[in-house]
């Protein structure tokens, strides 16, 4: 029997639509967490771009074309106008992100993890 | 708001056996209209119900997997509304696996047992 | 997502916005100008409602505009000033400070009230993510 063959069946078992729209997710929001960090973080920088975080879209596109594996994660400037500095970053709206990115990534982790469980109690007969 | 866990259905009796009946059932439950609540009943009568009542469970179990993987999807793309619906489907998803799972194994030992006597 | 957390969200931004507009007011309160050019204008914040999502439930609120107030503002004897005019007076801006100060207090309230929506909301999404956890 091909060993490869066989890696390939299993390796099927992780790579249905969902678990890649999920895992796409995942990489996606801590991207953005990151970035909103970064933003927060240059608050008082002078000339400073804020910059956001695009994949929903994207992946909501790849998954209608059935590529969700080829989902691009847009990091891009906000464009939004500066103030007095020539500092764009709009505080309320970076926490708004920030409290939302953390809720979005307990569900979808929790998510995974319960996929994870129902092949387990599969496994274990 | 309670959680719609199904009840188990009644199981079709296997030959010369009593079948077991739920009390109080509420079919009004909620629930997805993909996923069937019930494991279904079967008629009364020869093993051969057994098996399918198995195959029908199994379907149910199925569709509630399928519901939870659609509101997965919407959740990742920013579209679900009510993450509370996700959780709720992912919960019921795996009770049923694990549900499914159990009935299974104890469906092959009880048929197992039954076939190791002899006469 | 996250729909009510995104509205308290524009709560937040318009707030802030008035809040700053009247910092500048109080801020510019005894900025004088010469009678030949307008009186300094305070600010005011225009707010208009988001409209309704699909769901028929509103979604917030916007600053549609920054309208400028009185630019004849309050004549005054000021001879002594580098930019009264002949007979001595000076244009002084028409800012009633007592109420720039029950607004900033009204919106310093505002801005609280949405911020605590916030976190109302986030700890009921948190609940419902909380479901099945554990299992």
């Amino acid at each position: 029997m091909d060993r490869r063959s066989h890696q390939g069946e299993v390796s099927q078992l992780f790579d249905d639509i969902t678990s890649v729209a999920l895992n796409t997710a995942i990489a996606g929001l801590s991207e953005r967490q990151r970035v909103t960090t970064d933003n927060i973080a240059n608050l008082e920088t002078p000339g400073f771009q804020a910059r956001a975080v695009k994949f929903e879209g994207n992946l909501a596109d790849a998954i209608n074309g059935q590529h969700p594996e080829q989902t691009r994660v847009e990091n891009l400037e906000t464009g939004d106008l500066p103030g007095q500095n020539g500092n764009n970053v709009n505080l309320e709206t970076e926490l708004i992100t920030a409290t939302e990115t953390g809720l979005q990534q307990k569900l979808i982790t929790g998510t995974v993890t319960s996929r994870f469980g129902w092949m387990a109690s599969v496994l274990k007969g | 708001m309670s959680i719609p866990i199904a009840p188990i259905g009644s199981i079709a009796p296997l030959a010369g056996l009593g079948g077991v009946s739920p009390t109080g059932y509420d079919a009004s439950l909620g629930g997805s209209a993909a996923a069937s609540n019930v494991m279904p009943v079967g008629t009364s009568g020869t093993g051969a119900d057994f098996a399918s009542a198995l195959a029908n469970g199994f379907d149910a179990v199925q569709a509630a997997q399928t519901d939870a993987n659609q509101l997965s999807v919407q959740a990742a793309t920013g579209q679900l509304v009510d993450p509370a619906q996700l959780t709720i489907a992912t919960t019921k998803a795996q009770l049923m696996t694990q549900m499914a799972s159990a009935i299974q194994s104890k469906a092959v030992t009880a048929f197992n047992t039954i076939m190791s006597m002899q006469a | 997502m996250y729909d009510a957390i995104n509205t308290s969200g524009t709560g937040l931004t318009a707030y802030r916005a008035w809040i700053d507009v009247l910092a500048n007011n109080i801020a510019n309160v005894n900025t004088i100008r010469p009678t030949s050019e307008n009186a300094f204008q305070a600010s005011y914040v225009e707010a208009q409602e988001i409209g309704a999502g699909p769901d028929g439930i509103g979604r917030g609120v916007t600053v549609v505009d920054l309208p400028k107030g009185d630019p004849a503002g309050d004549l005054a004897y000021s001879p002594d000033s580098p930019l009264a005019d002949a007979e001595g007076m000076v244009r002084r801006p028409d800012i009633n400070m007592s109420q720039q100060m029950g607004d900033l207090i009204l919106a310093q309230r505002a801005f609280q009230a949405n911020a605590n929506a916030v976190e109302r909301s986030k700890a009921m999404y948190e609940a419902a993510i909380q479901i099945g956890k554990g299992m």
